[in-house]
């Protein structure tokens, strides 16, 4: 980091720390849609954007960053290009950003607009994504919506891997090295659905479920079954990020990025870790050490929860618990509105919603929890949240601890 | 089964199509300082200046870890067995699981590679379970 120490920065920590904080979140609004026939992801979008820009009492006029995933194929429509995006709001941003690593681009987008709020790039940056998988009628392009047929990918789409089936061979080896069980990963769902049950907006808020029920689902990828994979529905949301200067004039409480981290691990599935290590075990330390925080700081946490084994290997990488130990860690409780670490308090991708990348409404929900306006349950004076996401099938994540 | 995804071959990877068609597994190694890496590449995972070799392994390995597919985005008849491939020689390789009953298939089990044709030009490395005799 000699480049760093010779513009005023004695190390990387002090850079880091230069970042931290100085950007703040003051809108957070996620679509109460779940089900949406006919209409675009694109007004669903604007919906949000609307929504999002009123809580902080902010105009579009104002925005000059706008931040869109521009992934090269669709799920639900999901997927646009920032041009095409900005297009249809209208605005003509001088700063943007189109990063697609799947569910946790916009973890990745709230870390890059912190950076350029602080470089001042950019002064309202809005980050945003909406999907209807539940009408969409176009198909994605592969088998395997991340990787196409050639280059490394013609070495094992032949063999037809699903995307459930990738999650599942992490589960199965959990399994093996650690004596994970299946009513362990059915906990995750169980844990998770209750507290969707206070959430109006939950698309599963209203069905309670059993370890049993879980466990009796049909099987999809085993070990995995029908109810350890999350719910398809519509939906969006969007994020307004200010610098701390400004949010300071803002409608909203502000809600500080203290820390992020971010890394890619990998797309085909033979480049799995051996020890099961995700790119969680790299995105924690380094938004923990930004923040200047460590796990026993964190008041309530939104872990990306495609599947039941996500969470899990999340727990073990971003050290909330020992290797091998985030079966019994989920069984004892330490995820239920009354545990030690309170999760996905909105019901999650398991129980509220999903449209395909989840990451925005777990940052959206982990911003809330903050402002003490969840909409599930409600970690009372809650003051450190970590959110994690994470893309593709353990590919890339993204790390960020949210202070107020 | 029914259709197997086309795939689109290039000139790195044809000696490894055409030796699967001839009913051997090729994989690569650093000839210098004999580092194998799969899946197959132009270079040398360790030392970008190296091209690798291509070396016939044993076809001989373990699963790692598998999932029975019943249900997903896939044109095969399900239900069907995704692995990883513990090979002999070390590198994991993602294959598919022939020839044994689901409830049979447990981790650490000894595999041995076979060869099927997907089409009239192209065959696949599959893997069944290795019997002790």
């Amino acid at each position: 980091m000699a480049e760093l120490v010779g513009h005023g920065f004695r190390s990387f920590q002090e850079y880091a720390l230069n970042v931290s904080g100085r950007a703040a979140i003051v809108g957070a609004y996620e679509s109460p849609r779940r089900d949406a026939p006919n209409v675009h992801p694109f007004a669903i979008q604007v919906e949000c954007i609307h929504a999002a820009l009123s809580q902080a009492g902010l105009t579009l006029g104002e925005v000059d960053g706008l931040c869109i995933a521009s992934g090269d194929w669709a799920e639900g429509g999901g997927v646009n290009s920032v041009t095409e995006m900005a297009e249809y709001l209208g605005i003509e941003p001088r700063w943007f950003e189109s990063t697609d690593v799947g569910g946790c681009s916009y973890l990745v987008h709230a870390a890059h607009a912190a950076v350029a709020i602080a470089a001042g790039l950019a002064d309202v940056v809005v980050i945003s994504y909406a999907a209807s998988p539940r009408w969409w009628p176009l198909k994605s392009p592969s088998f395997d919506p991340f990787v196409l047929p050639a280059g490394p990918g013609q070495f094992e789409l032949p063999f037809a891997p699903t995307l459930i089936s990738a999650y599942a061979m992490y589960a199965q080896r959990h399994m093996y090295l650690y004596g994970t069980t299946a009513e362990q990963l059915a906990q995750v769902a169980v844990t998770f659905r209750q507290h969707a049950a206070k959430n109006p907006d939950a698309f599963l808020g209203g069905k309670s479920i059993t370890v049993e029920d879980v466990l009796n689902s049909s099987m999809i990828a085993s070990p995995l079954h029908r109810l350890d994979c999350c719910v398809v529905t519509d939906g969006g949301g969007a994020i307004v990020m200010t610098s701390r200067e400004r949010a300071a004039d803002c409608r909203q409480k502000p809600v500080y990025l203290s820390g992020f981290g971010m890394a890619t691990q990998r797309t085909q599935i033979s480049q799995m870790s051996r020890e099961l290590i995700t790119p969680a075990a790299r995105t924690g330390p380094r938004a923990f050490e930004m923040a200047g925080l460590t796990p026993e700081d964190i008041d309530v946490v939104q872990l990306y929860d495609a599947f039941t084994i996500t969470p899990l290997l999340a727990l073990e990488d971003l050290g909330f618990c020992p290797r091998g130990e985030s079966g019994r860690f989920v069984a004892d409780g330490h995820l239920s509105i009354g545990g030690s670490l309170p999760c996905n308090t909105d019901g999650g991708g398991l129980a509220s919603n999903h449209p395909g990348k989840r990451g925005l409404f777990a940052l959206i929900e982990g911003v809330r929890q903050l402002r003490g306006e969840g909409p599930g349950v409600q970690v009372k004076d809650a003051e450190v949240a970590l959110v994690h996401g994470l893309g593709g099938t353990f590919c890339a994540a993204a790390t960020a601890i949210l202070t107020v | 089964m029914s259709t197997f995804s086309p795939v689109i071959t290039d000139n790195m990877s044809a000696p490894w199509w055409a030796s699967i068609r001839e009913g051997r597994l090729l994989v690569q190694r650093n000839p210098v300082s004999g580092t194998w890496q799969w899946y197959p590449r132009a270079h040398c995972l360790d030392d970008l200046s190296i091209k690798p070799e291509w070396v016939q392994v044993s076809g001989l390995g373990k699963i790692f870890t598998y999932s029975v597919i019943h249900r997903g985005h896939t044109r095969l008849d399900a239900p069907y067995v995704c692995a990883l491939i513990e090979l002999e020689e070390g590198p994991l390789l993602l294959s598919q699981l022939q020839g044994v009953a689901v409830d049979k298939i447990a981790i650490g089990m000894d595999v041995t590679v076979a060869f099927i044709e997907m089409d009239s030009t192209t065959s696949l490395p599959v893997f069944h379970p290795r019997s002790h005799t």
